[in-house]
């Protein structure tokens, strides 16, 4: 299975380089309170409908996959039939009919099937033994993951079945330490009013200082290395 | 270890490279919050935002206030300006209208990179060799004259990005400091072989008599040749050569 998860950021992608090497990876800094007016880099997270693409089982006709995703879906998240019908916005007897080959789904009430199940995986990974409370955890607008997988808008299901409510979004621990810290006495000159922002000055500078000519990395060409011994990470 | 006398210079002008801040620094840290021992008083705070990574698990971030040393280069700090500056001169503006208009703008040259001083006692190693400015990774720092700066070592294996206007500036540094900054920081990222190959011999046509590490320009190797010439074999990143106009401060701000 594939989950088309997108990380909406613009305009650089989450990636780095480090020692030559290209690593996914999400990067970090701070910022001023008055923020970047143009930064719209962290808009939000979301898995979008249209990149979503989940291959369908491997062997089998499409009855014995419907039987193999709705038996999965409600060993693991305790979902009834009636609620699983609920989710691809059909009744409970086109669910039996489809699981005995007797009617077909459509691609989307079958594509819907396939997300609830990947979603039931997911949540269950993270989240074992919580996967039916947060799937049936009313949002506002009264919407559960539910009602917004039968709308087609697994994005959203994603979103609200990932936030249920007691579960917090964002939570911070703050760390005690025993030692003052390096910038003790900084901060309390901080306090005092006695440090202040550099004033803003600007050098002119010609062009050519902010270009560069990669042929001359060659001076930094490095004989190679002995084979690392460090055979990875844990 | 470099006297507090030979290692600060006087608090002012505009921001540089070595400039000693009281800021914040932040570090992405893995989900069993491993924290190495020497940043552990670094970051006092661990925020976890769920849902943030691609997969939709949990980010989490190490951070907290830190006394931190500038390490982007003076150009860095001023490159926005210059290149709105000369669009402006490009569509007509006068020198004046295109520095000032160029000024305004507070979305140039917000962030640079800085790297937070720690307490050496934190850092498992020979406190010697730590101090003494031989070990790569790291710059000591002499306790400040005012106090506001204790001795402690720049950890270059850590930096950040930081907003220009999210910051107070505690120190400045000599021009002989920042020398040791640049010189430390490519140690660290890019140049790790110091040591030439006589093989320059068989290219040059020449026999080397000496090979000279000029303290007063240390990225720079000088290779002292028979015929009594000599080769500069790597280019000191150097402050680049003046313009012909300095120091354009903001309308009713002395620069």
């Amino acid at each position: 299975m594939t989950e088309a998860l997108v990380l909406r950021r613009s305009p650089q992608p989450a990636t780095f380089l480090v020692a030559g090497g290209m690593l996914l990876a999400p990067i970090t800094g701070t910022s001023s309170t008055l923020g970047s007016p143009s930064d719209t880099r962290y808009s939000g997270l979301s898995m979008t409908q249209a990149g979503y693409a989940v291959a369908p089982l491997p062997t089998g006709s499409v009855a014995d996959e419907v039987s193999a995703l709705q038996e999965q879906i409600r060993s693991r998240a305790s979902l009834t039939r009636q609620q699983i019908a609920r989710a691809l916005g059909v009744d409970r007897r086109s669910l039996s009919a489809w699981a005995s080959g007797s009617t077909r789904p459509g691609l989307r009430r079958l594509d819907a099937l396939r997300f609830l199940a990947q979603l039931v995986r997911d949540l269950d990974a993270r989240h074992p033994g919580r996967v039916h409370e947060l799937l049936l955890a009313v949002h506002s607008g009264n919407r559960d993951a539910l009602s917004m997988i039968a709308e087609g808008r697994f994005d959203v299901a994603w979103r609200l079945a990932k936030t249920a409510k007691g579960r917090p979004v964002i939570s911070i621990t703050r760390i005690t330490r025993t030692k003052p810290p390096v910038y003790a006495a900084a901060a309390r000159a901080l306090r005092e009013g006695r440090l202040d922002r550099p004033v803003p000055s600007r050098t002119v500078r010609n062009q050519d200082v902010y270009e560069m000519d990669l042929a001359e990395a060659l001076l930094f060409e490095e004989e190679p290395q002995e084979e690392p011994r460090r055979s990875g990470y844990r | 270890m470099i006297t507090p006398e030979d290692f600060y210079s006087p608090t002012e002008g505009p921001l540089k490279q070595g400039d000693i801040l009281l800021a914040g620094v932040s570090r992405l840290v893995a989900e069993d919050r491993f924290c190495p021992a020497q940043w552990d008083a670094v970051e006092e705070h661990v925020v976890t935002v769920e849902l943030a990574k691609a997969d939709g698990s949990a980010l989490r971030v190490g951070l907290g206030p830190a006394l931190v040393m500038v390490t982007s280069h003076d150009c860095h700090l001023d490159k926005g300006w210059n290149r709105r500056r000369r669009e402006l001169l490009d569509q007509g503006l006068s020198e004046h209208e295109a520095a000032e208009e160029a000024e305004h703008d507070m979305s140039l040259d917000r962030t640079f990179l800085a790297s937070p001083l720690i307490d050496p006692d934190e850092l498992n190693v020979e406190r010697g060799n730590l101090m003494a400015g031989r070990m790569v990774g790291y710059l000591p720092v002499p306790a400040s004259l005012d106090g506001l700066v204790p001795e402690s070592v720049v950890d270059l294996t850590y930096r950040c990005t930081l907003d220009r206007l999210d910051m107070v500036r505690v120190g400045c540094v000599s021009n002989g400091v920042r020398a040791q900054l640049r010189y430390a920081l490519a140690r660290l990222d890019s140049l790790r072989a110091t040591q030439l190959g006589f093989e320059a011999e068989a290219v040059l046509g020449q026999s080397i008599t000496n090979v000279e590490f000029p303290t007063r320009n240390p990225l720079l190797v000088r290779i002292h040749l028979e015929n009594g010439t000599s080769v500069d074999l790597l280019q000191h990143p150097a402050e680049p050569a003046e313009a012909p106009s300095r120091s354009v401060a903001p309308p009713g701000r002395d620069a």
